[in-house]
């Protein structure tokens, strides 16, 4: 649309209500008395005057208003589960660590399990920090950095299935009629209302439930299912071999917590889960004895390795993304 | 046009948190001033926008939407200051109720048409070069004299005036497409 020309500068004289009688007359010898001139000043005179209100909307701050919704919705996503400690979070809910590969042949196999229609699919990768996924039916995801969800738009209608590629701490929303399923590397964790973490990497499943119980099974054969209770460890090996054992790592979780805890640990499984926890490639190129019994919370790994060397004795070399270990 | 109505209720059912922000982004402050006509004050107008955020988000897998989204949230939100008035007016027995029973729906369009007007012309102003932003800020918002604005700015008052003209010129412009 075209705007006509209107002289602005008399206009403006004209809405000041400052115009003296020859500015007037100045502004009507500009403009023909055409009605069209006409309706273009009421235009003009109304967007002057809502200029002024819409200065209300400097006075709102969004962002920080945004803030407070958003901690709103968070809190009521997980209530229940609150802010957890470590202790808490090994005591009372269920945790499931997952190390898988092959990714792809299961992604697609989910994906298009179901009739081509129209159906979207959201995938959220946790690229710098640790992200919360809000999922639709009110259960909460962690992902650990370099990690990725992926599901459909008709989860929590068709069913309440996600695909991991990583390492995500799954808070699920119970008493759903669906159950909660979690696609990761060659296994399938079903799950009906209970927290717990995911890791996959290079082949080995493994699953660790500190409450609750989960069924963890490969995606070929379903009916070999390995049921994990509290407080116990379930694997699945390159070969598909599912195992179980009682007992479960204390820095499952460090990811998320930011914490690492060690009692009496020795030191090489303390520098494991150091690796881990800070994304680098472990090599240990001594013989290790020494044990360590430590707490490291949000911690960077410099300040770490400077503790250790003190009372190992060994030297670490992190130059390269590795964790170099030496005497 | 139907097409963006869906796209924008597909992703509010995702519960995808970043598409959720950008809608608070986009209509928050306008619904918070749409809010504060019935309720008459501005604190509780967020206080309601803010929880009825939070309930939207809660139940957005359950709600029906066949309106376009902006239709809602306005429908929703000014339910929610009925509502409000209500109750406090279950409370103060003797509080009248004429501000309710004034409220016609012709008037809560034209509301909604206003608030819609100035948070565009906020947008364009937000937008003008900052020379110009400055002063049309000084007069409209702050309500400064020319004269003032050029003393301050130590500009001539011509100058002044030219750059306030400019931008009436462009939000005139800009908001071409608009219906007034």
């Amino acid at each position: 649309m075209n705007v006509l020309k209107m002289p602005y500068k008399a206009i403006l004289k004209m809405l000041d209500s400052k115009a003296q009688e020859n500015d007037y007359q100045m502004y009507m010898n500009q403009i023909d008395s055409e009605s069209h001139h006409n309706k273009e000043h009421m235009r003009i005179q109304k967007i002057w005057n809502e200029s002024e209100n819409a200065r209300k909307f400097d006075q709102i701050n969004v962002l920080d208003d945004w803030k407070a919704v958003r901690s709103r919705i968070r809190k009521t996503m997980s209530a229940g589960t609150e802010r957890m400690s470590l202790t808490l979070i090994l005591s009372r809910i269920a945790a499931v660590m997952i190390l898988a590969i092959g990714l792809g042949f299961v992604f697609y196999k989910v994906l298009t399990s179901q009739k081509v229609q129209t159906v979207k699919v959201y995938t959220y990768r946790a690229e710098r920090t640790v992200e919360e996924v809000y999922m639709p039916d009110g259960s909460v995801i962690n992902l650990n950095i370099g990690s990725s969800l992926t599901y459909r738009d008709d989860f929590n209608h068709s069913g309440r299935d996600v695909v991991l590629e990583g390492e995500g701490l799954f808070d699920v929303v119970p008493g759903h009629k669906l159950p909660f399923r979690v696609f990761t590397g060659e296994t399938v964790i079903e799950v009906t209302g209970t927290i717990f973490s995911v890791y996959e990497k290079e082949g080995v499943v493994k699953v660790a439930v500190i409450d609750g119980t989960v069924k963890l099974s490969s995606v070929d054969d379903s009916n070999t299912q390995l049921q994990i209770s509290r407080n116990q460890s379930g694997y699945m090996l390159p070969n598909k071999e599912l195992k179980i054992k009682d007992g479960i790592d204390a820095n499952n979780l460090s990811w998320k917590t930011r914490l690492l805890i060690f009692d009496e640990t020795p030191l090489d499984s303390a520098l494991i889960d150091i690796a881990h926890y800070f994304r680098r490639n472990l090599a240990i190129e001594s013989d290790i004895s020494e044990k360590v019994t430590a707490e490291f919370e949000n911690q960077p790994l410099n300040e770490i390795l400077d503790e250790l060397e003190q009372v190992s004795g060994l030297v670490f070399d992190t130059t390269g993304g590795s964790l170099t270990v030496k005497r | 046009m139907k097409n963006n109505i869906n796209k924008e209720i597909t992703s509010l059912r995702s519960g995808d948190i970043s598409a959720y922000e950008s809608l608070f982004r986009q209509y928050y402050a306008a619904l918070v001033l749409f809010a504060a006509k019935y309720v008459s004050d501005i604190d509780l107008a967020r206080e309601i926008v803010q929880d009825f955020f939070v309930r939207l988000y809660e139940k957005r897998v359950s709600i029906s939407i066949d309106v376009s989204i902006k239709s809602y949230l306005y429908r929703s939100v000014y339910n929610s200051c009925i509502n409000y008035l209500n109750q406090r007016n279950i409370h103060e027995k003797h509080a009248s109720n004429i501000r309710l029973e004034s409220v016609m729906e012709e008037d809560v369009e034209n509301e909604i048409m206003t608030i819609d007007l100035q948070q565009k012309i906020f947008e364009i102003i937000e937008e003008l070069p900052l020379k110009c932003r400055q002063i049309f800020k000084m007069n409209r918002f702050e309500g400064l004299k020319n004269e003032e604005i050029a003393r301050m700015l130590n500009l001539s008052k011509r100058t002044v005036e030219t750059q306030i003209s400019k931008a009436l010129k462009i939000l005139r412009t800009r908001l071409s497409g608009y219906e007034m």
